[in-house]
């Protein structure tokens, strides 16, 4: 029986108590105590003349215990039952909640021990409820935090949509730092390039005349209480434009903020000679081929670096030739890049092959841009060599350092999947990547990039849908 | 020049290969690897229990811990934070924790759920997947397995509202109001269950265009026994069985529509 003894009083220290004081002894030592028989009906109830919440509860008594508790409770009783049956000694609190006829729960903690050899069982109980209410007030608060947060995700997504859907430059930038705060997509895109970081980025570090960045945020504000606009010159990705700034002045969190639309004015130009000049002196010393062509792809002009990457020894060789002549994938090639150039305006970057007098080939990117939408205008292709790795400018050690890091990976996949597993996915995804390469390349023409694939139209539409592109 | 050429050329599409098969590996990497292995999930969801019971729990050094043992943020939401909430709750059903604690320890878990989503970056444009109603019924306390739902929705493009402790005049407005393809209950509790399910019955009777009504719960098949569920569409925790069955249910109305205007 004792099984924990240096965690009970010894035999024979307590005096035996007489039944008469035992009850009082017991109601006012727990909240609640009960006296259950070995099949758990209730043979005796005492309640603790200070607790007054429970009212009457004689209706117990003869009554299974398990009928006055709830349905999670019921294992708890029957698991701690069962370890008394076979003699150990329960040492833990049991946490059980009881139901009257589902008119109300109670949370109690019960010790539980047996009385003698004959079965029965006492159950001594701390009441909880008051530890419970405090519970169900965190739980409210908890529920109401995370739909209060629930609401501001949606206004967040509200914000979002509305910054991104306004077409001005607009910016909300604080008054007392000139932080951006926020800003839209147009903003950015006007100010900034891909990758610039946009944390902590301020209003007057924009500004294109660096002597003139201290007081400027002052000005915007006084303007803002005046209701004017101010012009200021500003660096923007295609150089220093002067936008006309209207700004307005609102108080949210204590902080005052701007909120900022920029209109751009005029774009400053410089001498049109120099620039002719300086464009002309990039086509003939550029390291990328340059070729100009008509709409049907018959090259008008070319530089030098042209007859290189092709192995041609003279202008004639190419000139009035169609360019598809010289890609890898031929006229797949050139209709691609036409299609897409004429659409929209530019291709930014194709890959593809280009042949050489000898039948060679060599990786090149291509850009295209088309000079006016007229159908005289003509095509301008910038043609680079990529060159591998193998003779290339990449260093050795990058070199290393890249395969060192895939080997990793892949020691880490082995052993963590079979390789059946590994071969299949990787499989699927090595389909994925080239199959939304090709459909990159064609602008999402899919009976395009089904030729690109060597695969028919009905083959790519199941592999789209499989690989859920 | 000429043998120069072919073998650059070789040399080429060999790396070109080869760069594309690791590629794929990595890919591959990110959903084989951790997810692919149960022990290493019990044993995250156990670190994940003990630190969000400890006194000095901080969402912080919590999420750092995982990470350095290479566990994604997906999968600590997906996988590693529901094994710990089952831990707790076995904790309360086996007394080694009280109520209190358990309370405290899925709070906890909370905390870190809305760290993680919070610190992520989540497309605003979310135009292409369905639009849920994620709901918990008013007499149901834990609230952690619908806003795990919602983040693994939301990251796979789908539009929700989630709508903690709710009632049948409330599913009934915002559903009268927005037309949500599909409504989701999360349950975990013996009476929320009942209650969820009452709850449901009224509201499919009220409204006048059927939608789809889910049921989900880690512990659903346990607590559901004895309750009539046939006023649920499904009841799972599988959230593509979930999406499925809405976009067949779309696919079969867009038909029914083409039907009838050829008629």
């Amino acid at each position: 029986m004792k099984t924990n003894s240096d965690t009970l009083l010894e035999f024979g220290s307590i005096p035996v108590i007489e039944p008469e004081y035992l009850g009082g002894v017991l109601a006012t030592s727990s909240d609640i105590a009960l006296l259950v028989d070995t099949n758990i009906e209730i043979n005796s109830l005492l309640l603790n003349k200070s607790e007054k919440s429970y009212g009457n509860l004689n209706h117990w008594i003869g009554r299974k215990l398990t009928d006055f508790l709830t349905t999670e409770s019921i294992p708890k009783l029957l698991s701690a039952i069962t370890k008394l049956e076979s003699g150990e000694t329960v040492l833990y609190g049991l946490e059980l909640n009881h139901v009257d006829n589902a008119q109300w729960q109670f949370p109690i903690r019960y010790n539980i021990h047996r009385l003698g050899n004959d079965g029965k069982i006492i159950l001594l109980g701390r009441d909880l409820q008051t530890v419970s209410e405090n519970q169900q007030k965190f739980v409210k608060a908890q529920i109401a935090v995370e739909q209060s947060i629930e609401e501001k995700r949606e206004l967040d997504a509200h914000f979002k949509i509305l910054l991104s859907k306004t077409t001005d430059s607009l910016a909300l930038i604080n008054a007392g730092s000139g932080e951006v705060m926020f800003s839209n997509p147009t903003f950015q895109e006007t100010f900034f390039r891909d990758g610039d970081d946009l944390e902590n980025i301020s209003l007057q570090s924009l500004l294109s005349n660096r002597a003139e960045r201290k007081g400027f945020i002052e000005k915007i504000t006084i303007a803002a209480h005046g209701n004017y606009d101010v012009s200021e010159e500003l660096n923007t990705n295609k150089g220093e434009i002067i936008f006309s700034i209207n700004p307005d002045i609102y108080r949210a969190a204590g902080q005052q903020i701007l909120i900022c639309k920029f209109f751009p004015k005029t774009i400053r130009k410089k001498g049109e000679q120099e620039l002719i000049d300086n464009l002309l002196s990039t086509f003939h010393n550029s390291p990328d081929a340059i070729i100009f062509t008509d709409i049907k792809g018959t090259i008008q002009y070319t530089n030098e670096r042209l007859l290189d990457l092709t192995n041609s020894s003279h202008k004639n060789d190419v000139v009035s030739k169609n360019l598809s002549e010289f890609l890898g994938r031929g006229e797949i090639d050139l209709a691609i890049m036409l299609e897409n150039v004429l659409k929209s305006g530019a291709v930014k970057t194709y890959s593809t092959h280009l042949k050489s007098s000898f039948g060679t080939k060599i990786d090149i990117e291509a850009s295209v841009s088309r000079n006016t939408s007229d159908d005289n205008g003509l095509i301008a292709f910038i043609v680079r060599e990529v060159l591998s790795t193998s003779g290339s400018s990449r260093s050795n050690s990058s070199q290393t350092t890249t395969k060192n890091k895939d080997e990793i990976t892949a020691k880490e996949l082995v052993g963590s999947a079979t390789l059946k597993e590994i071969v299949t996915d990787t499989t699927d995804v090595i389909e994925k990547i080239c199959i939304e390469a090709a459909l990159e390349i064609t602008n999402n023409n899919r009976a395009a990039a089904a030729d690109l694939l060597g695969l028919s139209r009905q083959s790519l539409y199941v592999k789209l849908s499989k690989l859920e592109i | 020049m000429v043998e120069k050429n072919i073998k650059n050329n070789l040399n080429s599409n060999e790396l070109l290969i080869s760069n594309l098969v690791f590629s794929a590996l990595k890919t591959s990497k990110q959903h084989l690897t951790r997810p692919a292995n149960p022990e290493w999930i019990e044993h995250a969801g156990q670190l994940l229990f003990t630190s969000c019971l400890s006194k000095t729990f901080e969402k912080d050094r919590a999420l750092s811990e995982l990470v350095a043992l290479g566990f994604k943020t997906d999968t600590i939401v997906d996988h590693c934070i529901p094994v710990a909430a089952t831990l707790l709750g076995d904790g309360w059903v086996n007394d080694t924790l009280s109520f209190s604690e358990c309370t405290i320890g899925t709070s906890n878990l909370q905390i870190l759920l809305k760290f993680i989503g919070q610190n992520r970056e989540r497309a605003c444009d979310e135009t292409s997947g369905n639009r849920y109603l994620i709901c918990s019924h008013e007499t149901e306390q834990h609230t952690l397995g619908a806003l795990i739902i919602g983040d693994m929705l939301r990251r796979k493009g789908h539009s929700l509202k989630v709508q903690l402790s709710t009632n049948y005049d409330e599913v009934c407005r915002l559903q009268n109001n927005s037309h949500y393809e599909a409504i989701f209950f999360s349950c975990a509790s013996y009476l929320s269950i009942r209650e969820t399910a009452k709850c449901v019955r009224q509201v499919k009777k009220t409204l006048k265009q059927s939608v789809p009504i889910f049921l989900g719960g880690s512990n659903i098949e346990e607590i559901s026994q004895g309750v009539d569920l046939s006023c649920f569409d499904l009841v799972t925790n599988s959230l593509s069985a979930v999406n499925d069955y809405v976009s067949n249910k779309k696919k079969r109305e867009l038909a029914l529509d083409a039907g009838a205007l050829i008629q």
